[in-house]
């Protein structure tokens, strides 16, 4: 009866993401580019659509010992579990191309979690320097950073592995939630730190990584917007309706904690140092960023090598697709013949928003296809 | 200067030599013919180029109305979708269809027509994949295969198989060498199967000046009087279908 339990707990969530409800060749990129780095070399990723508009990763050290019950009861084998990521999706988003780049975040999440990254060990060292400040409270204190550092941790290495693309799609989902209102994103919460705190690291990288000369002014602008408030003006977790004054004051030391240099730049060089031997994304945007403009810009996939070159990278046609969507689209609906599409039509924007989607997923496949 | 513009190209089959000439040019120019991914060199014919099955289906299943009418109900309920990577296969019943596509995006010329036909060793075994062959120009897309298994024996189905070809034409010169790409909107490049986007019956009779409250419906011979059908045309109504 136990297992029974546990399948329907686990399995029918990944059973409904098979198929064609997830962006498969997005999925199986993801799962290939992750598994090539050092601390997760050779890991999967498996997907689970979750009712929230809310990506996670699910603690996969729980969900091992479980997998390796459910492997005894179904195989009988008693191997050893290999290495799985178990990342979860909105359903609503299940076709997306842009928005699910927010899964390489939650891939940071794991990253941290097998190379044990802020662990038992980094939370005795923490615990003891916060002592003095905290007190009895030192332990959680300490836990509260370590947890806000893990996020910035996971923010950093998605930007690292795929470029701007994660950090307009964090934006897009910001915008999709809460319209970017200006109290919102100040605010820290138990889990998060501040949205324009995990702005202004992002972009540190975006910036170090020369970004800048190949975003248009106007979306840089918006990224540096977001990453500009100062930290005096963060606004720490608010916990019921009424603020303890006491409380805040605890929060706000916390917050100038995690805010430290020394932290920052320790997040920041662990980033660098776990996606160690992926290039830098912008060399492979550069390599084909024209091919995949122009190709969309005339309804086509952008996996087009006319002279029978390398095909298109993944990493290229996310950002260039994504690039394109926020700039390009009137040269798309410019191609239309005006009684089939008019771009004053919702439904006919999010018809062919859809569809630049589709042609950079089928890209993609394109790709691992010529791989394989 | 004759009728024909110099350059241009006279109506027939297109070669291979002229196939991939075209495809040397950027995708901008309204000549230019574009399949990605780009075929391996052994899949060149002379006058054809092979093209591979793809891995997005759109597996018939039984309809929930008592009957599919085409143009009033919605044919996307026709199917489930079902995603098969390279490597693992789909098999299709004795009698059965399946809606399938082309591994390769297409982007025809302007002064191209094409046409695609079952692979003869294929059609050897009883697949047929096209009743729909005809590709005009400025098409771009997937192509949507009618795979149709008319044997008798189940046949197992891999994507990455050579399954059809294409057959380029060129159309003659009044059909515009130099007209500007346009994208046409009922299928917006489509990458996968899609079902079907079909005229109303009442537009169409409308368009030949007959009134459709003269329409006829499904089960109209089975019902006396007027309650009744209103009832089952509130039923489909009630399940999203345009009546």
């Amino acid at each position: 009866m136990q297992g029974w339990e546990v399948l329907h707990t686990f399995i029918k969530p990944v059973a409904d993401a098979n198929a064609l409800k997830v962006p498969y060749p997005f999925i199986h990129f993801l799962s290939d580019y992750i598994g090539g780095l050092d601390a997760v070399r050779e890991a999967r990723i498996v997907i689970e659509l979750v009712p929230e508009l809310n990506y996670l990763q699910h603690r996969h050290t729980r969900l091992k010992d479980t997998m390796r019950f459910l492997r005894t009861i179904v195989t009988r084998e008693q191997s050893p579990e290999p290495r799985r990521g178990f990342l979860g999706l909105p359903c609503s988003q299940s076709k997306s191309l842009f928005m699910n780049c927010l899964l390489f975040h939650e891939a940071g999440h794991f990253i941290a979690e097998e190379a044990h990254l802020f662990s038992r060990k980094e939370l005795d060292q923490l615990t003891a320097e916060l002592c003095p400040q905290f007190g009895p409270y030192a332990s959680w204190a300490g836990r509260t950073v370590l947890i806000w550092m893990e996020e910035l941790f996971a923010d950093l290495v998605a930007v690292r592995l795929i470029g701007p693309a994660y950090s307009f799609a964090y934006l897009e989902l910001l915008r999709l939630v809460s319209d970017l209102n200006p109290k919102g994103v100040r605010a820290f919460d138990p889990d998060h730190p501040a949205d324009t705190l995990r702005f202004r690291e992002q972009l540190k990288v975006l910036q170090d990584d020369k970004w800048r000369g190949h975003i248009k002014a106007a979306h840089w602008a918006d990224l540096a917007r977001m990453a500009k408030t100062k930290e005096e003006d963060y606004t720490p977790p608010r916990e019921g309706e009424e603020e303890d004054p006491d409380m805040q004051k605890v929060w706000r030391e916390l917050m100038r904690v995690l805010c430290q240099k020394k932290r920052m730049r320790k997040v920041q060089a662990l980033a660098r140092k776990y996606v160690k031997g992926r290039g830098s994304p912008r060399q492979d945007y550069l390599k084909s960023a024209s091919v995949v403009r122009e190709c969309l810009e005339h309804g086509i996939v952008p996996s087009v090598t006319p002279t029978g070159g390398k095909p298109v990278h993944p990493i290229a046609i996310i950002n260039g697709a994504i690039f394109f969507w926020l700039d390009g689209m009137t040269s798309l609906y410019s191609k239309f013949e005006k009684k089939s599409v008019r771009k004053n039509r919702v439904e006919d924007r999010a018809k062919v928003e859809q569809r630049v989607e589709l042609w950079s997923i089928k890209a993609i496949e394109d790709w691992l296809a010529s791989r394989e | 200067m004759t009728a024909r513009r110099r350059g241009a190209l006279r109506s027939g089959v297109l070669t291979r030599k002229e196939i991939l000439r075209r495809l040397r040019r950027r995708v901008k120019k309204a000549t230019s013919l574009v399949i990605t991914p780009r075929p391996k060199d052994e899949d060149f014919d002379r006058d054809s180029v092979d093209l591979r099955l793809g891995s997005y289906f759109f597996v018939p299943r039984a309809h929930r109305a008592p009957c599919f009418v085409p143009g009033l109900t919605s044919a996307r309920y026709l199917y489930s979708e079902q995603y098969v990577p390279l490597g693992s296969y789909l098999v299709l019943p004795a009698h059965h269809t399946v809606l399938g596509a082309t591994r390769e995006y297409l982007k025809l010329p302007s002064d191209v027509s094409g046409e695609i036909l079952t692979k003869s060793s294929w059609a050897r075994t009883f697949i047929t994949i096209e009743t729909a062959p005809w590709i005009h120009p400025l098409y771009r897309g997937c192509l949507t295969l009618e795979i149709a298994n008319v044997s008798n024996t189940p046949v197992v189905i891999y994507p990455g198989v050579k399954i059809a070809q294409l057959i380029l034409i060129a159309t003659t010169q009044d059909t515009a060498a130099g007209e500007r790409d346009t994208l046409d909107g009922t299928y917006i490049g489509p990458v996968r199967p899609e079902p079907a986007s079909l005229e109303t019956p009442q537009a169409a009779l409308r368009s030949l000046g007959v009134e459709p409250a003269e329409m006829s419906y499904p089960f109209d011979e089975y019902m006396s009087h007027k309650e009744c059908r209103d009832h089952v045309i509130s039923t489909f109504r009630d399940q999203g279908f345009q009546v």
